[in-house]
């Protein structure tokens, strides 16, 4: 669940805090730290959520080739201090409306990285697949490594963003992105897939 | 003073810090550097949300949401999934001038990026606007839309972060303002109470959703997932704050915002007005929990369920978008 040594927040009176020409104990160090370290565990984002099987225009055809049906990002992706990505949770609400199954494919992680995967079929560790056979919405959600699922490697997810600096100029720099992305395959001829809703968060994991 | 904000935060053994040692620079450095991340790395104030709404030819529709920003001056980036058979599109974020970019003509596509440049804005409850207008030829089919901050490069010294520069091996801690311990405890600080004020769900739709039942109907037919933040030990539940943009006919109405699991509820009164957004609420929901390969607290999702009604038969209740996200300070 967490970086941080006492693996969540420890209050402090920071008003303690200000003289700093005053020594500071080792106990107070040591929890500053941890408070550090906890802040940033808890820093993760959700990247994406809605549920609604009434929506209008969220059915798609497909044939038996995968089509992403839906990408979304870049995000700003957090890292772990192990140099990892912090890990993705997911729920998802799918139907297929024709008569035969429509498989899915969900996967978060670096733009030429995840389109690729979406586009391919049979197993990949990086993607979370699942089949639907019936019309009425149902819910999927990973089993229980969503790391293995979603795993992609740190050098290949850096890519330029515009921000700004601390004066306010605005530059070129570069960042961990993610993408997240949806792709949809029938099995037998020209299928709807059905995509009711998603919900992507980042979590910072156990380590 | 430099106040870097890196895109990786450093590894620290909190086994350097023990009594009879002096602390060593390299750990307060590492923790200013995890501070200064933390602090200066954005959020994504509007999570995506599908609104498979199509705008008309020669019409600008305008969704709003709320959301509590974490930098004053930085670039949000407007993320939109749409597509059209119109070569292009126009766009007017909140703060930049209106622009317009080329769309794709299929779903599946990239998405389309509206960069909007924001100084000094208060780190308050903020409305954000995104107007999206077609010419006289096509439609645009509207997916999804995201509002995400982008990371700083560095701080500036006003913005509570760590000055790094001063902060180097071997050398003693300077006792300096925005150096020293008192710094890094004061970031602390601010990074709880401001850089953790994420989003959770937002939802808007410039065709509304209407209700004229006097008992309380779904707007969404299946309940969002939601889970807050763990910030203390024992915190099982924590706040987020919900507005609503809605209005009545004829009699007022009523929204009901509830965290299932946690099994807290608001209901926002609705007045016979023009549509506004309703004063900020809050209701309690699951904090994460550790130790857990997903996070889930009991293994279960919390959710959010959003329901409407009139209150007098013959009136109408109309609600056009919610926002929800993390409340600060309830750590």
């Amino acid at each position: 669940m967490s970086f941080a040594e006492l693996q969540n927040y420890i209050r402090q009176d920071f008003a303690t805090l200000t003289d700093s020409d005053a020594g500071v104990d080792a106990l107070t160090a040591r929890l500053m730290v941890n408070n550090a370290q906890h802040a940033f565990d808890q820093s993760a984002q959700t990247l994406c959520n809605w549920s609604d099987t009434s929506l209008a225009n969220a059915t798609y055809s497909v044939t038996t080739t995968p089509t992403i049906i839906f990408l979304c990002g870049p995000f700003p992706a957090r890292l772990r201090p192990d140099i990892g990505f912090y890990l993705y949770r997911m729920r998802a609400h799918i139907a297929r409306t024709g008569a035969d199954p429509v498989e899915f494919r969900f996967s978060v992680g670096p733009i030429n990285v995840l389109q690729n995967h979406l586009r391919q079929t049979g197993t990949l560790a990086s993607v979370f697949s699942t089949s639907v056979n019936t019309a009425s919405t149902t819910t999927v959600t990973p089993a229980s490594s969503i790391r293995q699922a979603f795993y992609t490697s740190v050098p290949t997810s850096y890519g330029p963003i515009t921000t700004k600096d601390d004066a306010g100029n605005i530059v070129g720099a570069s960042a961990p992105l993610m993408y997240v992305g949806v792709s949809a395959r029938s099995t037998v001829g020209t299928q709807t897939a059905r995509l009711a809703g998603l919900y992507v968060a980042e979590y910072v994991g156990t380590p | 003073m430099t106040i870097i904000v890196d895109t990786k935060p450093a590894r620290i053994d909190p086994n350097n810090v023990a009594s009879n040692i002096a602390v060593r620079s390299q750990t307060w450095g590492d923790t200013a550097q995890v501070l200064n991340m933390a602090r200066g790395f954005g959020a994504v104030l509007i999570a995506p949300h599908f609104v498979g709404e199509v705008v008309p030819t020669q019409t600008s529709n305008t969704y709003r949401y709320r959301a509590t920003p974490t930098l004053a001056d930085s670039i949000l980036v407007w993320i939109v999934n749409c597509y059209s058979a119109a070569p292009s599109v126009q766009f007017t974020p909140t703060y930049s001038t209106a622009v317009q970019i080329g769309v794709p003509g299929t779903f599946g596509q990239l998405p389309v990026y509206i960069l909007d440049s924001v100084t000094a804005q208060p780190l308050i409850d903020t409305q954000y606007t995104l107007t999206i207008t077609t010419g006289s030829g096509s439609t645009c089919t509207v997916q999804s839309i995201a509002l995400v901050e982008m990371p700083r490069t560095a701080l500036a010294s006003t913005e509570g972060g760590v000055d790094t520069n001063t902060l180097r091996i071997g050398d003693p801690v300077y006792d300096i303002a925005g150096a020293s311990y008192t710094a890094i405890g004061a970031s602390v600080g601010g990074v709880m109470g401001v850089a953790r004020r994420v989003g959770q769900q937002h939802w808007f739709r410039v065709v509304p959703f209407t209700s004229t039942s006097t008992t309380l109907v779904d707007t969404f037919t299946v309940n969002r997932p939601v889970l807050n933040r763990r910030i203390t030990s024992t915190a099982a539940t924590r706040t987020v704050t919900v507005r609503v943009y809605a209005d009545s006919l004829v009699s007022p109405g009523e929204i009901e915002v509830s965290g299932v699991k946690a099994a807290s509820t608001v209901t926002i009164a609705i007045p016979v007005a023009a549509a506004a957004w309703s004063a900020a609420n809050q209701i309690l929901v699951d904090t994460e929990e550790a130790g857990t390969v997903n996070g889930l607290r009991g293994g279960t999702f919390d959710t959010i369920r959003v329901r409407c009604r009139t209150t007098v038969a013959g009136g109408t209740v109309r609600m056009y978008g919610v926002s929800i996200w993390e409340s600060e300070n309830d750590g």
